[in-house]
């Protein structure tokens, strides 16, 4: 049985976690909640963006209008589709939203090339079923069919990474709400979705892509993208605050300097694909690695690493150069390309004196 | 009988519930006079507005002379606040004064719209604080979202009025203003403390909410300098005596829903003015069902899928939405962000248009931008009969009437004579103008070209005069007008390099270098995200001569081109960079954009020399690209060629960077590396630039000739077509002198160049008769090998 002290987990599930915020939340709740779900909507909301009076935290840099969107999408029983760049926090959302929602985020089909339906709707324990035949006891339950039955909210992540008629096995699920079981009979051959049941997919644009999957399907959908943090300065603080988190993990007594943190973010920004469109002047391409926020969170890291354990010393421009080579260009010789330009052109013109250093380390990168 | 103080009413200009507010206050006071933040040199017209026109409209004002060029719009929908304080004034008997500076006035002059929703640069950090903190209590992303959310829904209207009071009393806290808004406001309170001294009855005050707390503040103190008289409303700068050029006025024009819209770009106040329109006509919720009947309607007629199942999904959802934001029924954003919702099926690249202020940025969901069409409108204005007419009209007669022209029948026109020059530049405004009656039958293609004559067609249709009322908006004098479309074409260009540097010839036509910085800006931007390195050389090809030449056309040195010039420059090196196939078609233009890019650094080494720069770039780092692309084995060799003949072309080249001249061996060994079939691409590019540095020299000739000869028959087959084009880009004479070096190379001196340059027989080409020869050799070959060749081989 797994132990309840979140301490003692490598990584604890939000409902696990955040277990006093929810509990705050659902007892000051007055609100009218959907069937089925856990929290009214205001309250789900307070909880994915905080609510300062009821001590609840912010869990997610994301606008308000996007979560309001997906609840809503949520209580009105369509499936919900975050889709969006890696590492936008699209799984965090979904575990979030599930917490929220059913109070338990742990009904989770992962999507991958090997996925199979037993993995999705239920399978069978083969020594009880030969002995028995098929019956209630004997079958074993997927996330799909636990959260039909149960009335919870199913994560399932990366759905575009599954193959396409896996991914079909959803349609009757999202459109009739109910799963037939042929191998049992009479009651228990129609499985019918309980209030609260709903689908939450992530799909990452990097992938196949939404392209692919049938049409039929997608419009049994909501589609809501994942931007990476549009605001410079949230970032910036994300970033300062994750990496710091993760450097007093490694046992490091110190952080990396802002403006090493500055070059750093401003860098992952200029070379993402801007959603600021045209207005912001540049026209870099964008590079084919990823450059999300978590990607940036790692990229400090490693240089606070680099810094310490070889030479005990704060990290510089120069660190930065060489793990923003190792960890965004890895063996891409386009990427490389583009870095380079970047430094010739952009860094270049830039002013400040962390800057000046950042160009002069160009030489590091491959 | 007299209020203590005057009703002063803060409003969001074009906003539904202060145009409500404004007339409930009006009706309900009955005041005696009602001032409106308007152009007070417009006060003696004021009867213009209530002839019966179409919405929208605006007062378009102007200054222009010599090195002023002023502008600005008031414009009105019938939802604004303003044109409600205007009728319902009249239909309670008011005395009606617009009371702000007129547009002319210094204070105005950064301001192209007197109603846009962000009056200046400074108070837009403090207002935004104040929004965001607002935004963040209530958990609303957005200015329009937030104010919709505050105000523009269906509750008491008298409450609202004190939460409006409050909203801007915040938003402006005790920020003094720019100097500009400080001298407006000073006006205004003049304005104000001349009713109240009047002492004849009530007085409102309908101003932006920006400035309705200084109002408050500022009128008392006026009051003690105000005399029975009308404040004096100031006069523009006189005219010098010595040009007395200077002109300036007030008119109105048609206006469009489409321009009141923030999302189009301008600096214009609320967004979506169609459904605003809807809502102040018939109210929150029909306006709603209306914006998606709408919406729908276009996109089934856009081929777009919308299904009912999709409609009932917007509803629903957007209930949904209203319901947890507090809304009592769907505001906008809940219906926008419904369809949002239920309607896109795909990932967006973009946010979403309604989550930020300004144009619609590229990379939107056509459905999106499809929607966003829908709710700013197609809606335009139109003057009643009988409004005076914009000083376009005159203006226009008098350009023609001073370069001597009259619309009739065809005009032949001399560019190369000062009057000529002067004739075109009108009729190219007018062009820009498309003012129908003005069309070129013939004349050069490109400003600066050696052509000298140009053919026109000139006539005066019937629908000409409506098309210069219309051009009416856009300025008061031609070169005005003129230079705002031309602005508005540029701005349009987007990223499309070809149609930018279209827009910039046509400028040279019409003798318009000036534009504003802004468009400078979104000009370089646009440059700057051009896809394709080719359409990028052509059009460097056609500026960067028309800014160090233009002086006739008066473009030479203008900010405009330079601007353009210099993010072209920066883009242009930036694909260059990465390596690509270049396709057969492309080749050509391929290296005339190599040679742009050469020529301008070249230029600008020679402009160096003289001391004095006009153009800021980096003629460093072409090098260094140059130098990278030569030695790029990945890329097209076409390319490796032209960039390796652009370091041998100019002589400093090897100095800056530090390496060891250029000679021939280095192209020698580039062309020696590559296969036989790239080999001839290599020489197309080193002769495409470097022709006059290698093309005489006889060692070159004789490296380039030891490399053909070692060919067997095959690679020659391979190497010849490329080879051939390489050579193409000899003139004649220049052909005839490598023929004759050839021929001494080969021991053949005494034969004439024409035995290599004639053309070949007809019907015959180059490959066909190396095909034939290599065939000839391998049968005489066989024959050798069975003993039955007699000796005759060649």
């Amino acid at each position: 049985m797994a132990t309840k002290d979140p301490s003692a987990l490598q990584r604890p599930p939000a409902e696990i976690l955040y277990a006093d915020q929810l509990q705050r939340l659902a007892k000051a709740d007055r609100d009218p909640r959907p069937p089925g779900w856990a929290l009214s909507l205001k309250a789900a909301r307070a909880f994915i963006l905080g609510d300062e009076a009821l001590g609840v935290t912010r869990k997610v840099v994301a606008p308000a209008a996007a979560i309001e969107r997906m609840l809503v999408t949520l209580a009105t029983g369509r499936g919900l589709m975050l889709v969006g760049e890696p590492g936008t926090a699209k799984s965090l959302l979904s575990e979030l939203l599930a917490t929220a929602v059913s109070g338990l985020s742990t009904l989770t089909i992962q999507g991958g090339a090997s996925i199979t339906e037993d993995q999705i709707k239920y399978s069978w324990n083969y020594a009880l079923l030969i002995n028995e035949g098929p019956s209630l006891r004997a079958l074993v339950p997927a996330p799909l069919y636990q959260g039909m039955r149960d009335g919870r909210l199913v994560r399932f992540e990366e759905i575009t990474r599954a193959p396409l008629e896996v991914q079909d096995c959803l349609l009757g699920m999202l459109s009739d709400r109910v799963m037939a079981v042929p191998e049992l009979s009479g009651e228990q051959a129609m499985l019918y979705a309980r209030e609260g049941f709903n689908i939450v997919a992530t799909a990452n644009t990097r992938d196949r892509g939404v392209n692919e999957m049938s049409a039929a399907l997608k419009r049994r959908f909501d589609f809501e993208t994942v931007f990476p943090i549009l605001d410079y300065e949230r970032e910036l603080a994300l970033v300062q605050q994750a990496s710091t988190e993760l450097m007093a993990r490694s046992g490091i007594p110190k952080t990396v300097p802002a403006d090493v943190l500055e070059l750093l973010v401003t860098t992952f920004r200029d070379l993402r694909a801007s959603p600021d469109g045209a207005r912001r002047d540049g026209g870099m391409d964008q590079l084919n690695a990823v450059m999300s926020t978590a990607e940036a969170v790692n990229v400090a890291h490693a240089v606070g690493v680099r810094a310490w354990f070889l030479e005990q010393r704060d990290g510089s421009p120069a660190d930065l150069v060489d793990c923003i080579a190792g960890t965004v260009a890895k063996d891409d010789a386009d990427d490389r390309a583009k870095l380079r330009r970047y430094f010739e052109q952009k860094v270049a013109k830039k002013a400040g004196k962390h800057w000046r250093a950042y160009f002069e380390a160009r030489h590091r990168l491959p | 009988m007299s209020a203590a103080a005057p009703c002063i009413i803060g409003v969001r200009h074009h906003s539904p519930v202060c145009a409500q507010l404004v007339a409930l206050r009006i009706r309900a006071l009955r005041p005696r006079y009602v001032l409106i933040e308007g152009p007070a040199d417009f006060n003696a017209r004021l009867d213009e507005l209530s002839l019966g026109h179409t919405l929208p409209l605006a007062i378009y004002s102007y200054l222009s002379g010599a090195g002023v060029q002023r502008g600005s719009w008031s414009p009105f929908a019938e939802h604004s606040p303003e044109w409600q304080a205007l009728v319902i004034a009249r239909e309670v008997g008011a005395q009606l004064r617009f009371i702000d500076l007129p547009a002319w006035h210094d204070a105005m002059s950064d301001l192209p719209n007197r109603y846009a929703d962000a009056p200046e640069a400074a108070h837009e950090a403090r207002a935004e604080a104040y929004e965001q903190a607002l935004a963040d209590t209530l958990a609303i992303e957005g200015r329009d979202a937030l104010w919709d959310h505050l105000f523009e829904q269906e509750h008491d209207l008298e409450a609202r009025a004190l939460q409006l009071q409050t909203y801007f009393e915040h938003l402006r806290g005790d920020d003094p203003g720019s100097s500009g808004n400080r001298a407006r406001e000073a006006h205004m309170a003049q304005w104000i403390a001349w009713a109240m001294a009047r002492n004849d009855g009530a007085v409102l005050v309908v101003c932006g909410g920006y400035h309705a707390p200084a109002l408050a503040r500022l009128w008392p103190a006026a009051a003690a300098a105000a005399s029975a008289h009308e404040p004096v409303v100031p006069q523009p700068p006189a005219s010098d005596a010595s040009d007395g050029s200077l002109r300036h006025g007030s008119f109105l024009v048609p206006y469009s829903y489409k321009r009141l819209d923030a999302f189009q770009g301008y600096a214009s106040g609320m967004s979506s003015p169609m459904y605003y329109q809807w809502l102040w006509q018939h109210g929150v919720a029909a306006a709603g069902l209306q914006l998606v009947r709408e919406i729908a309607q276009r996109l089934r007629q856009r081929k777009l899928p919308v299904s009912t199942a999709d409609l009932i999904a917007v509803h629903t959802q957007a209930r949904a939405l209203a319901h947890l934001r507090g809304h009592a029924q769907p505001l906008r954003v809940d219906w926008l962000d419904a369809v949002a919702a239920s309607l896109v099926k795909e990932a967006q690249q973009v946010p979403l248009p309604w989550a930020y202020r300004g144009a619609i940025r590229a990379g939107t969901v056509p459905l999106l931008v499809e929607a966003m069409d829908v709710l700013a409108g197609d809606v335009r204005g139109r003057l009643a009969a009988g409004t005076p007419q914009p000083p376009l009209l005159a203006s226009v007669a008098q350009a023609l009437a001073d370069v001597g022209l009259e619309l009739d029948g065809e005009r032949r026109v001399d560019l190369l004579q000062q009057g000529g020059r002067a004739q075109s530049r009108v009729l190219h405004r007018l062009l820009l103008l498309q003012i129908p009656g003005v069309a070129r039958s013939q004349g050069p293609a490109l400003a600066l070209s050696g052509e000298r004559q140009e053919c026109w067609q000139l006539s005066r249709p019937l629908e000409q005069q409506a098309a210069l009322i219309e051009a009416g908006a856009y300025g008061a004098t031609l070169a005005d007008a003129a230079r705002a479309i031309l602005e508005e074409r540029l701005r349009a260009a987007g990223n499309d390099v070809t149609a930018l540097a279209a827009g910039l010839n046509a400028a040279a036509f019409a003798g318009l270098g000036d534009v504003s910085e802004r468009l400078l800006h979104d000009l370089q931007a646009a440059v700057a995200a051009a896809p394709q390195l080719e359409p990028l050389g052509r059009a460097l090809a056609v500026l960067h001569p028309l800014f160090r030449h233009g002086d006739l056309l008066g473009m030479a040195g203008t900010a405009l081109l330079r601007s353009t010039i210099e993010a072209a420059f920066d883009r242009a090196l930036w694909l260059l960079e990465p390596p690509v196939a270049i396709a057969a078609a492309d080749a050509f233009a391929h290296l005339n954009a190599m040679t742009a890019l050469r020529d301008v650094v070249r230029a600008y080494w020679a402009d160096e020399a003289d001391g004095a720069t006009r153009l800021t770039l980096e003629p460093q780092r072409a090098l260094a690209v140059f130098l990278r692309k030569a030695q790029s084995l990945a890329s097209a060799a076409l390319s490796r060629g032209a960039a390796l003949g652009a370091l041998v072309s100019l002589p400093q080249a090897a100095d800056r960077l530090d390496m060891q001249a250029f000679d021939l061996a280095v192209p020698l060994a580039l062309l020696r590396s590559l296969p036989p079939e790239a080999l001839g691409d290599a020489l197309a590019g080193l002769l495409a630039l470097a022709r006059e540095q290698l093309a005489q020299e006889t060692d070159f000739i004789a490296g380039l000739d030891a490399l053909v000869t070692v060919f067997d028959d095959d690679d020659f087959l391979r190497a010849l077509p490329a080879l051939r084009g390489a050579f193409a880009w000899l003139p004649p004479r220049e052909r005839g002198r490598l023929a004759t070096a050839v021929l001494r190379l080969h021991q053949a001196g005494h034969l004439a160049q024409s035995v290599l340059t004639a053309p070949l027989p007809a019907r015959l080409d180059a490959e066909q008769i190396a095909a034939a020869a290599k065939r000839e050799r391998q049968v005489w070959r066989l024959l050798e090998q069975w003993g039955v060749a007699a000796g005759d081989a060649p």
